[in-house]
């Protein structure tokens, strides 16, 4: 029986892929029989090919063909009111994190577009699943709130599916992938321009990442506080091990968030040498937090 | 006790507002009265507010609903409500709550026709009536501040550069009169460090309605936060402070965030309370803050068994994978970050949100701090550095007196609720 379901699933995902892959290619865009006059929204992969562990960025598109503005609400950090799901290599279907409103946000409101106007988001879809499994999937994208046309009246924006595909982890290119975003991030000056790249370095959930966090760090580049969200994501012992170096690092709060993530991973080290040291690196006196 | 005075003074009908709860439409008919009365030595004022009415109800109605007022009443910071009994939701409702304060120079101008009409009041009086509905939940809300004392908060400026401008934001609350207030730059602590009105050159100034004050770093601080700004008003020879900051002279490099001040509050869906503040540039130009992040520190209850989270209670909380439990909990976003319209300036939203809810329901009430600050690659290495005083953020759910449940959350003298509880 339990055999019997998985065969149909996996005949009912083939379909899928089939249907999809036909239909969609790598772009998803609406009312493509209209040719004008129209609002276009369509979703795409940054990478045509994506590796085990890279971040997985898709971008969000919005041409506005109307005659008139529309305006979009995001959500919080024009990220909430994405609304992702996958159908996994086994045929699984996964509901996306839902992105709760923590913290400060960026956006208060609609985001307006003008006529003729395009706009352009990057989605780390790393913030809503974990893709740790090699293989074919099928995502599905929808923006989960009214697209405002003017007055009364909204824009219709169905779901779009978007087949890809996750290859064997390739250690060459998840290096050069961190190289490139490290590099993103020194040239860009300053605290926004840094975040996407940072965040992107911080999703890279590998090993190999370590080094390259640890450059983020040790450079003073202004998102480090990412850096150290990606070693705690990692969480292995070289990981751990940048994080206590870090506690001796008086720039900024460098030192607050890594003693904080490591308070956080304590339960999770499993080298026990490397737990006693974590155990009394954090029995020192903390650093004062602000002025 | 002699009635001095007894004036009705803040009826509040609400006529327009209609409840719809479920498809059954109720039309609140209430008012929140408040009166004053002094005692025959003229020295003990009484301070009474009530709430009464009733609700025109459509057919539909379940005969079972109930309707609970509540009057508040505090008075410096002190009080809270007092409910009246359940009734049923046409029936007429009655809250009151009562009192004193000692009546004396300093206060008597805080009653309407005292001796001194035309002084301030320098006691803060907070009033409500609300009605509590079984099915339709806060059916009604109607309060008056005609009383609240006159005050002065400041923007969060923490630095004021030398030989350069910042700007502080002094807003003026309650002074329909107006009084004059004077503003005072003074050195309270350390060797030196000072500044001056730009303007008058001067370390005083009067105000008497919200202006934004543009203050010169003169010489820099000997130690952080040395230099004061107070604000003051003089009523019947007494001189009484309406408000205080303090900053830093220091000499900066570039530009540093300044005026940190809250613009906007909102209460959301689901018991959400929304924010919204705002900020300027030292150098005047807000692009030049691309070395900066603004963010906030909020420390909850620590709880021993949970190093570095806070895990709220549950019930009547629920504990979702996708919420951020961490304590302290951090969060930035970029100085340069402007909102969209209305605001169309530098700023931030802040919710103060929740986990959702549990049955069955439970008690509680915790309290967390919250700090907003900045941190600047040009600014002492990106230490992150105060923009405001520590905020209190308080939640708490309670059992209504129907046995119903309630959530609340409160900030900055704004609220949001849940109420009922689903």
């Amino acid at each position: 029986m339990k055999g019997r379901r998985a065969v149909s699933i996996r005949v009912f995902s083939f379909a899928l892929f089939s249907f999809f892959g036909a239909a969609c290619v790598a772009v998803a865009t609406l009312h493509r029989a209209t040719p004008s006059k129209q609002l276009d929204i369509s979703y795409e992969f940054k990478e045509s090919e994506i590796t085990l562990h890279e971040p997985l960025v898709l971008i969000f598109k919005v041409h506005n063909g109307l005659d008139q503005p529309v305006a979009l609400d995001m959500g919080e950090n024009n990220i909430q009111s994405f609304e992702f799901a996958l159908i996994s290599p086994r045929g699984q279907t996964i509901q996306g994190r839902h992105q709760r409103s923590m913290g400060l946000s960026t956006t208060t409101g609609n985001l307006p577009v003008e006529p003729g106007g395009d706009f352009k988001l990057e989605l780390i879809l790393n913030q809503w699943f974990e893709l740790g499994a090699l293989g074919k999937y099928l995502l599905t994208a929808r923006l989960n709130t009214a697209i405002d046309t003017g007055g009364m009246s909204t824009a219709p924006h169905p779901a779009q599916s978007i087949p890809f595909e996750i290859k064997p982890r390739d250690v060459n290119r998840l290096r050069k992938v961190c190289a490139e975003l490290v590099s993103r991030v020194e040239n860009a000056g300053g605290v926004e321009a840094e975040r996407e790249p940072a965040l992107e370095l911080s999703y890279v959930n590998d090993p190999i990442a370590a080094p390259y966090l640890a450059e983020v760090l040790a450079r003073h580049m202004l998102n480090y506080d990412l850096a150290i969200q990606g070693f705690e994501r990692i969480g292995n012992d070289d990981a751990v091990e940048a994080l206590l170096s870090a506690l001796d690092d008086e720039y900024g709060d460098i030192a607050v968030l890594a003693r904080r993530a490591l308070t956080r991973m304590q339960d999770r080290i499993s080298n026990p040498n490397l737990r006693e040291t974590v155990r009394r690196a954090l029995e020192k006196e903390p650093p004062p937090s602000s002025q | 006790m002699k009635t001095y005075l007894s004036y009705f003074v803040g009826l509040l009908l609400c006529l327009c507002a209609t409840a719809t709860a479920r498809g059954q439409i109720m039309t609140p008919h209430y008012a929140t009265a408040l009166t004053q009365t002094i005692d025959s030595t003229g020295t003990v004022g009484t301070i009474t507010v009530t709430i009464s009415g009733y609700a025109t109800v459509a057919p539909g109605v379940p005969p079972s609903t109930r309707h609970t007022p509540g009057a508040l009443l505090t008075i410096d910071g002190v009080g809270g409500y007092v409910y009246g009994t359940p009734v049923c939701a046409s029936c007429n409702v009655y809250a009151t709550k009562s009192m004193t304060v000692p009546f004396d120079d300093q206060y008597d101008s805080c009653f309407l026709g005292g001796d001194d009409p035309t002084t301030g009041c320098y006691f803060a009086v907070n009033t409500n009536g609300q009605v509590l509905c079984t099915i339709a939940g806060n059916l009604f809300n109607g309060g008056t501040n005609d009383y609240h004392s006159v005050a002065v908060s400041f923007s969060g400026t923490p630095v004021v550069p030398v030989q350069a401008t910042a700007t502080i934001t002094a807003t003026v609350t309650n002074n329909p009169v107006p009084l004059t207030i004077t503003l005072t730059i003074a050195t309270a602590t350390g060797t030196t460090g000072s500044a001056v009105f730009l303007g008058n050159n001067q370390n005083t100034m009067t105000i008497t309605k919200t202006t934004p004050l543009l203050i010169q770093g003169t010489k820099a601080s000997s130690v952080p936060g040395n230099i004061s700004l107070t604000a003051k008003v003089t009523v019947d020879s007494h001189v009484t402070t309406i408000g205080s900051t303090s900053f830093t002279v220091a000499a900066v490099t570039g530009a540093i965030p300044t005026n940190f001040i809250q613009v906007g509050v909102t209460q959301l869906s689901n018991g959400v309370l929304q924010f919204v503040y705002e900020w300027d540039s030292s150098t005047g130009h807000t692009s030049d803050l691309a070395g900066c992040s603004v963010g906030e520190i909020v420390n909850y209850p620590v709880q021993s068994q949970n190093p570095g989270f806070y895990y709220w209670k549950s019930p009547p909380y629920q504990l979702p994978v996708e919420f951020d439990f961490r304590n302290p909990f951090t969060s930035s976003i970029p100085a340069t970050n402007v909102l969209v319209a209305p605001f169309n300036h530098t700023g931030f939203a802040d919710n103060q949100n929740n986990p959702g809810f549990l049955s069955p329901y439970k008690a509680d009430n915790f309290v967390a701090s919250q700090d907003y600050g900045f941190q600047c690659s040009n600014y002492k290495n990106n230490t992150f550095t105060n923009l405001s005083v520590p905020i209190i953020i308080q939640r708490a759910v309670t059992q209504n007196s129907n046995a119903t449940w309630m959530y609340m959350v409160t900030k900055s003298g704004s609220s949001n609720s849940v109420n009922p509880l689903p």
